[in-house]
């Protein structure tokens, strides 16, 4: 019995010098980045893989410094990135998100990019400068801009008989409208696609009145009144067959080839610019992009940060990834392998040398962008951090509502108390 | 149960033979220790460092608030407080989950125990119809069946075609918060193949001689079954309830798939393990979420203790009555 235990011993400790030496491997191998080489990480499919690749590949030809690419669709993304940035392993350049951005930065996993003295954030537009800023230090120059519009397939619209309107207009005016298509389009096809749990339309609709969605300080500045009337009317329309039942919303969430804007079974859907384009590759029946309901003196659209460059606080050679988002940012060529493909480009430059060279659905986005640029109105502050979760916990009460298993004043308190919790 | 009692009785003898005559043998014995573990070794590193480690692990984080990026702050029992007392999505994702163990389990069995009755025959090419059956086992946890599953219970599905065929008006299954469940269930019950392989292996051990007598005694096909086959079967069901319940309550990856992440339409469709998942790495509350994970570790202990108390009522060990 003594030799076994004595024997049990010997083998527990060499495990555990196995196990020690095994996670020194695990944890060294990557981070030692060889001098020449870099680590990138972006989320995206084949267009925004293709269009960085390119980009990469030129620059690599032109400096010697190997980039390392890892890319994955977005929800991996996060998942991989909060994994990596947890073990002290993160990718040098990072590619963020406006809702994320602040998360990281409130926990020093991201560098301050003032301090790399090769890149030279003011070449983005002015109006997109905040959005990597967290208080005075900034955290994420924007890599792509976008903004939300109404999209319309053409065809269906002509078939309901309706004028998607150009001038100002009112959200109770897109329900007339919706309900109008409808009535022309008869069973199974429906107005408008059901933006009663998309937070960014709600904030649309509250912006609309002048006020703000969020106070400076980060609390929610919409009242429980507001989102009544909000999730009231798209309920109204889901009974009326402006918007489509529950099940169908229910059947594409999530994947935009199948949602009822990508099927052609709705006349009109909010969607954000890159998204236009993308379902504009799906087929070939003409689409649209226009303004949502606004109104002119208190413009609610905001030009927004598609995407971010971040550099990795933990990054050993920052240096090197300053100087790389500056190529993506300012090098022509650069700027002509990268098009629109990750959204429409941050600079005034880079939209310059474009013009002219797109495909009719990029170039009807970018036409979309300059209008948004004369129609907009800045976001006052940063999403605070809560914000994504707000925004899935509003699709989750618009779909109770719509199955009826919950009231329109449940998920109201529901959305509220959420809200004062969470900061 | 036989063999730990013939080393039980083994053991004391020869050690008592060992230290007087044979200090050969016993340095021999050590080396075929030290072999042994050496063997072992492999396998007791994947043990140690795959699971023991990461649930010791888990075990701690369950007592603290940890976000992935700062340090892990210790809060006591205030995860477990919060999630049985002021957590609806727990108490949703629990029912949710119960349910599903509770219908897909039972049916799965029965329809594993009636094919492998049908495929226990001497027939010409058996082989080749256990194989056939048993395919949707194979391809049944991946994600291609799961998105399978989607197209096929969608608005404009298989299934809705083929009910339009008998003059019924289908539904979108998966996008109705009624239905949505029971699509799942019925995948799970669709890979019925491992129980069935484990019927089948049963159904051949059985003792031919007391089906030659009850036929005999002039019992027919369904006394047989239900007086014969099915007391001398009930170890064989017991292992599979014990098994397949175990497994129901870690599902993932349908509800996965079929919902996108979201386990919606409104919660129908929020397993256990997918709230935990969204708590772990949408939310990046790791704390909590290893708390739930420990919950449901003790929701199945619990379960699994119940069941072999009760199947002292109803499983029936051949061997004990000899």
């Amino acid at each position: 019995m003594q030799i076994t235990r004595r024997t049990l011993l010997g083998v527990g400790t060499g495990t555990v010098a196995a196990l020690a030496a095994a996670g020194c491997g695990v944890g060294a191998a990557p981070s030692a980045s060889t001098p020449g080489s870099l680590r990138a990480t972006w989320w995206g499919g084949d267009s925004e893989n293709g269009a960085l690749n390119a980009a990469l590949d030129r620059y690599t030809e032109r400096t010697g410094l190997q980039v390392q690419r890892e890319s994955l669709p977005w929800d991996g993304y996060w998942d991989k990135l909060a994994t990596q940035t947890a073990a002290r392993n993160a990718p040098d350049l990072i590619m963020q998100a406006g809702s994320q951005i602040p998360d990281y930065a409130d926990r020093g996993a991201l560098l301050d990019l003032s301090s790399l003295s090769d890149l030279d954030p003011s070449v983005v537009d002015e109006g997109l400068r905040s959005f990597g800023a967290v208080e005075d230090q900034l955290f994420g120059v924007v890599a792509a801009a976008n903004a939300t519009g109404l999209v319309s397939s053409d065809e269906v619209v002509e078939e309901a008989g309706i004028t998607v309107p150009e001038q100002a207009w009112s959200w109770d005016e897109l329900a007339e409208l919706a309900d109008e298509a409808h009535r022309g389009l008869g069973d199974d096809r429906w107005g408008v696609a059901d933006a009663g749990g998309d937070l960014i339309a709600f904030i649309l609709y509250v912006r609309d009145s002048g006020k703000e969605f969020y106070a400076d300080d980060g609390t929610l500045n919409a009242t429980p009144e507001e989102l009544t009337a909000w999730l009231t009317l798209w309920h109204e329309l889901r009974a009326s067959g402006g918007a489509p039942p529950p099940d169908v919303t229910a059947e594409g969430a999530g994947s935009l080839p199948s949602s009822p804007l990508g099927q052609h079974r709705v006349a009109m859907g909010l969607a954000w610019t890159q998204d236009f384009v993308a379902l504009a590759a799906l087929d070939d029946r003409p689409r649209s992009i226009s303004l949502p309901p606004h109104s002119t003196e208190n413009p609610s659209l905001w030009m927004n940060a598609a995407s971010l460059w971040s550099v990795s606080a933990t990054s050993p050679s920052s240096a090197a990834a300053g100087e790389l988002i500056s190529y993506l940012l300012t090098d022509t060529e650069a700027i002509t392998d990268l098009g629109v493909r990750l959204g429409m480009p941050p600079t005034q430059a880079a939209r310059d040398q474009l013009a002219g060279s797109l495909d009719p659905a990029p170039q009807a986005a970018m036409d979309y962008m300059s209008l948004v640029a004369t129609t907009s109105r800045p976001l006052n502050r940063l999403w605070p951090s809560g914000f994504a979760e707000l925004r899935t916990l509003l699709s989750e009460i618009n779909e109770a509502v719509a199955f009826e298993s919950s009231s329109i004043s449940a998920g109201v308190e529901q959305f509220f108390q959420a809200a004062e919790s969470g900061e | 149960m036989s063999l730990a009692v013939q080393r039980g009785a083994q053991t004391p003898g020869a050690s008592a033979a060992g230290p007087r005559r044979r200090p050969v043998a016993r340095l021999r014995r050590r080396r075929e220790a030290v072999t042994g573990y050496a063997f072992l070794l492999p396998w007791f590193v994947g043990l140690v460092g795959l699971v023991v480690g990461p649930m010791a692990m888990s075990a701690y984080l369950s007592f603290t608030e940890y976000d992935l990026f700062t340090d892990a702050r210790w809060v006591g029992l205030e995860n477990y407080r919060q999630i049985l007392t002021a957590d609806p999505d727990f108490r949703q994702s629990l029912t949710v989950t119960v349910v599903y163990v509770v219908v897909s389990v039972p049916l799965r069995l029965a329809l594993a125990l009636g094919l492998a009755l049908l495929m226990n025959r001497a027939l010409r090419g058996i082989s080749v119809y256990r194989a056939v059956m048993y395919l949707p086992s194979l391809l049944g946890g991946s994600v291609a069946v799961a998105l399978l599953w989607r197209q096929l219970f969608g608005r404009d599905g298989a299934v809705n075609q083929l009910l339009a065929l008998v003059g019924v008006e289908g539904r979108n299954w998966i996008a109705t918060p009624d239905t949505a469940l029971s699509t799942i269930v019925v995948l799970a019950v669709w890979q019925f193949g491992s129980p069935m392989i484990i019927f089948l292996a049963g159904l051949q051990n059985l003792p031919p001689e007391l089906h030659e007598a009850a036929t005999v005694d002039g019992a027919g096909r369904w006394r047989r079954f239900l007086w014969i086959t099915l007391p001398l079967l009930t170890p064989i069901i017991f292992f599979n309830l014990i098994m397949q319940t175990i497994t129901a309550f870690q599902a993932f990856t349908p509800s996965f798939i079929i919902s996108n992440g979201t386990g919606g339409p409104v919660g129908s469709t929020l397993f256990y393990t997918l709230y935990l998942y969204q708590r772990a790495f949408t939310e990046f509350d790791m704390g909590y979420a290893s708390a739930l994970a420990w919950i449901l570790v003790a929701v199945i202990a619990t379960v699994t203790a119940v069941n072999f108390i009760a199947s002292r009522r109803w499983v029936f060990y051949s061997d004990e009555g000899r």
